[in-house]
Parts: structure tokens; sequence; C-alpha cells
């Protein structure tokens, strides 16, 4: 039994952005699948699991394909011979838990048998942390919920390939980094990840699927487009989001009314489409009450801050919504003029807009520059 | 006073081609904001606020770092000038400007935000949603 490792030397810890990194760029890669690679990486974890490696190989081009292929193997499993043939006949039950989840499980256990809990924790926050963040909950969440709408049964049974990078990057550090041997048993799970999406394992057979051709975030890493799919894959499978919400196609392609928004039954879906319209076009066409008068802005000289009440129907709760301009131009020269809002109680914009920063309106009064 | 080229030129951080160059950077000591950030002088937030220690090296500090860049707001110095991040709430840091230094934030957006000698809280801004949320600009 080697000694546990309770601390990091510096070179170890020089490796953990470096690792980090690699494995986002693997969970947000939008590159075509390497397929002759990724098919090794099968073979290698089918074998990890102790099962032989498959003799049939489909690729489709996204995980909703995949997921509907897999419901179709799945089938022809039952079926078995009679109606599959020669080639299809061998095609067995599905082994995703086997070859994604209990190996990562077994290999999970002994990293936790030779490093002590402040390097877990350690490693854990500063790899793990974010890869998770950034693929897991923003990017693989989404797409979980998209080909769940549609293709329900078959999304849980899935190895997730690139969007598993979360938790291959903890297992992965400990191997480069801290040399445990242990998780070269991941060698075949990582190679899949790094060159392709999600994946459904049976005895037999395998159906891997490409990663998306497109992939679009905010500044806080949401899945987040303006005028497209915020992920796109080659078939057309594709998920609109607006800052890290799922919203449908035409909230972002096409122009929703104020009716159209007023009625859609999702409140965080309505806040998106206002959002999208833009709060000035859409306290008019909505006709809220304007509260207070107009006051000139601080610091932004022949600009005016406005506040409207945005009833409980539209929001969910009551709020208000402060209307400023931006002090710097666009590039042809107009100001944006966008919304921001804020508490239903706050009675005048200089209030509102000295809220959004914790300030009080005398202290908002005395900005001096805005850029 | 400096130009917006002029510390274009000095600290190398661009700024979209549309905004002014020759315009001069005003040097503030007073409540600035410079998009989604604010520069509280502790004068003004009436609060007791010791003087950052962390010196702000020659490529500057990101007070907030866009993802790919894009809303990266960047401190930096021209002489001594010290800042300390201490994220809380809406506070991102503080800063400290020693007397006869001058402190820029950049952003390609929005240009150049120039800071005279003082010390400082920065802090970003917030708006109410399903909860209070930080705004994405």
């Amino acid at each position: 039994m080697t000694r546990r490792i309770e601390a990091l030397t510096p070179e170890q810890e020089a490796l953990l952005p470096v690792i980090r990194d690699e494995w986002l760029t693997i969970g947000l890669s939008t590159q075509r699948a390497d397929r002759d690679e990724a098919i090794r990486g099968v073979a290698d974890a089918y074998r990890a699991a102790g099962l032989d490696p498959p003799r049939i190989v489909v690729w489709l081009d996204s995980p909703h394909a995949g997921a509907i292929g897999s419901w179709m193997l799945t089938r022809l499993g039952q079926v078995g011979g009679q109606v599959g043939g020669q080639v299809w006949g061998q095609v067995g039950g599905q082994v995703g838990d086997q070859v994604g989840g209990q190996v990562g499980d077994q290999v999970w256990g002994q990293v936790w048998d030779q490093v002590g809990d402040q390097v877990r924790d350690q490693v854990r926050d500063q790899v793990r942390g974010q890869v998770w963040g950034q693929v897991r909950d923003q990017v693989w969440g989404q797409v979980r919920d998209q080909v769940g709408d549609q293709v329900r049964g078959q999304v849980h049974r899935a190895v997730y390939g690139q969007h598993d990078a979360g938790w291959l990057s903890f297992l992965d550090y400990f191997r480069r980094a801290c040399q445990l041997a242990c998780c070269n048993r991941m060698n075949g799970l990582n190679r899949v990840a790094t060159n392709a999406g999600w994946w459904w394992p049976y005895t037999g057979a395998v159906l891997l699927t490409d990663r998306p051709t497109e992939l679009h975030r905010d500044g806080q890493t949401r899945l987040h487009h303006e005028t497209g799919p915020a992920i796109a894959y080659a078939d057309g499978f594709a998920v609109w989001a607006w800052h890290g919400v799922r919203v449908p196609r035409d909230l972002i392609e096409g122009r929703w009314s104020t009716q159209d928004i007023l009625t859609h039954p999702n409140a965080e879906v309505r806040r998106c489409a206002i959002e999208r319209v833009g709060w000035d076009v859409f306290v008019n066409d909505a006709g809220l009450r304007q509260v207070g008068a107009d006051e000139p802005d601080p610091a932004n000289p022949g600009h005016y801050l406005q506040l409207y009440d945005v009833p409980e129907q539209i929001y969910e709760q009551p709020i208000r919504v402060l209307l400023c301009d931006n002090a710097t131009p666009e590039r042809d020269g107009t100001r944006r003029r966008f919304g921001i809002t804020v508490p239903a109680d706050i009675g005048d914009p200089i209030t509102a807009a000295a809220w959004t920063f914790g300030l009080r309106a005398n202290q908002y009064r005395q900005l001096q520059h805005a850029y | 006073m400096r130009t917006v080229n002029d510390l274009i030129e000095t600290h190398g951080v661009d700024i979209d081609p549309h905004l002014d160059r020759q315009a001069a950077v005003p040097v503030s000591t007073g409540l600035q904001r410079q998009g989604d950030i604010l520069v509280l002088p502790a004068v003004v937030a009436n609060r007791p606020t010791a003087n950052a220690t962390r010196a702000v090296p020659p490529a500057g500090v990101a007070v907030v770092r866009g993802e790919a860049g894009g809303n990266t707001h960047l401190l930096l110095a021209d002489g001594p000038v010290r800042y300390d991040p201490a994220p809380r709430d809406l506070t991102l840091g503080v800063l400290t400007v020693e007397d006869g230094a001058t402190a820029y934030l950049a952003h390609p957006e929005h240009g150049y935000a120039g800071i005279g000698p003082g010390t400082y809280v920065i802090r970003r801004q917030r708006e109410q949603a399903e909860q209070i949320r930080i705004v994405a600009d």
C-alpha cells in the first residue's frame, strides 16, 4: 500500500489549471468526431469493464438521433435473431452502466483510498468544479432536457462522452499529476470523451454520436445565442437558449408579439422574451404604467431614467423596471436603451438606479462619470 | 490628461473602433461607473475601508473576467496602485491609488475610466429576477 497523498507539490498544483482547461476544451468542442480514435476508446472502455469490444459500430449525428437509434437497437436486441438477421441478431442488452458508471465508481473508490481529503477537495474545486459547472450544468443539462422532451427513455442510458468532462477531469488529474495507476482504467472513457459525443454501449454493438457543430454562450458561460440555436448538431437537432434558459425556437428566430409574450405559460420564458424584444419596446406595447417622472441620468447628460410598474402576472412577482441609456454609443452612433429590473417597492428612477449598485439615491446623484 | 490613444499605446487594451480615440480620459476621485461596474470612493460609501495591499502588475488585474474576454473590465496601474479582490455580494474588491498615481479601468466596449488617488470599493450591478442576480451585459 502506497502512502496517501496529503498535499500537492508545486509541480502538481501547476497542472490544476492546465488539466481543467484541457477538459473544458473537450467538453465544449464542436470539432467533428475522430471516429477511429473514438472506436479505439470504446474497445478500451469495454475491456476495462471486462467485456469484449463490440463488433458493430453505428454513428449518428446527435444525441437526439442517438436516443432514437438506441431505442430501435434495444427493440432489435429484444426480438433477436428472428427479424434481426445474422448481423443485428448479435446485438445484446445495454451495457452502459457497466462500461460507464461501474468502472468510474470503482476507480473513484480507489482514488478515495489513496488521496487525503484536502487534496481531493482542492482538485474538486480547481479542476472538476469549473468543468462540471460549464459542461455538465450548462450544456449537458439543456441538451438532456431537449432530447428528453422529444425522446424519453434512452437519455439516462447513454454514456455522455464529451459531456462527461466534469467527472472525467477529476480522475484524469490524479492519473496525470499524481500517476495513480488505478486511473488508467479510465483511458477508454477518456478517449471516447475526447473524440465524440454521447454514446450507447450494447453487448456486441455500440452506437456513437458526433459532437455539436455550433455552441454559443454568454459572458457568464451560459448557453445563449440571440439569432440562432445555442447548440446545433449536424442533423438539425438544436437547442435555443437565452442566457441559460431553454426557449422555443421562434422566440429567437421569429418575433413574438406582446400578446405572444403575455400569454406564454412559463414566467421564465416570458422574461427571456421581454429581454429579447427589449424592455423599452415592451413597456410601450404592453402599456405599462410609469412610476414617478422622467429623471435626468446623472453623468449621462441629455439622457433620462424612467421607472415602470410590471404587474405580477407578467413576472409571477411584482417588480418594476428601470429604463436607461448606455453611456457609450453603439457602432451606429445610437445609444442602446435597456431595462433593468428592480424591487416593486422602489418609487422613483434614481432610487432604482442606486439600488442596482447597493447605493442610496443621494449617493447615486453624486455620479461624476459614466462610460 | 491622457487620451484614449495614448492609453491604448501604453497598456495595450484596444477598444471598439467606433469609439473616439482622441478623447481625453478624465481622472476622477469621485463616483464613477463603467457599464455594470461601479467605482465607489470610500468617502462616498462613508464606511471605514482598509487600504488595498496587493500591487497591480503591469499586465493589469481583471476585476471582472468575461469568459470569451468579452466583458473583461481590466484594472491598470500608472504608478503605485493596489487592488485586493474581496468578492462578497456586490463587492468585487478594494482599490487603493497612491498619491501621484492613476488607475484605469479598461473595457473594449466602454473605453477607459481614469481613477485618481484614494481608496475605493469596486462593485458590480444587480437586478431583481426570480432571485436577485448579477447583471449580464
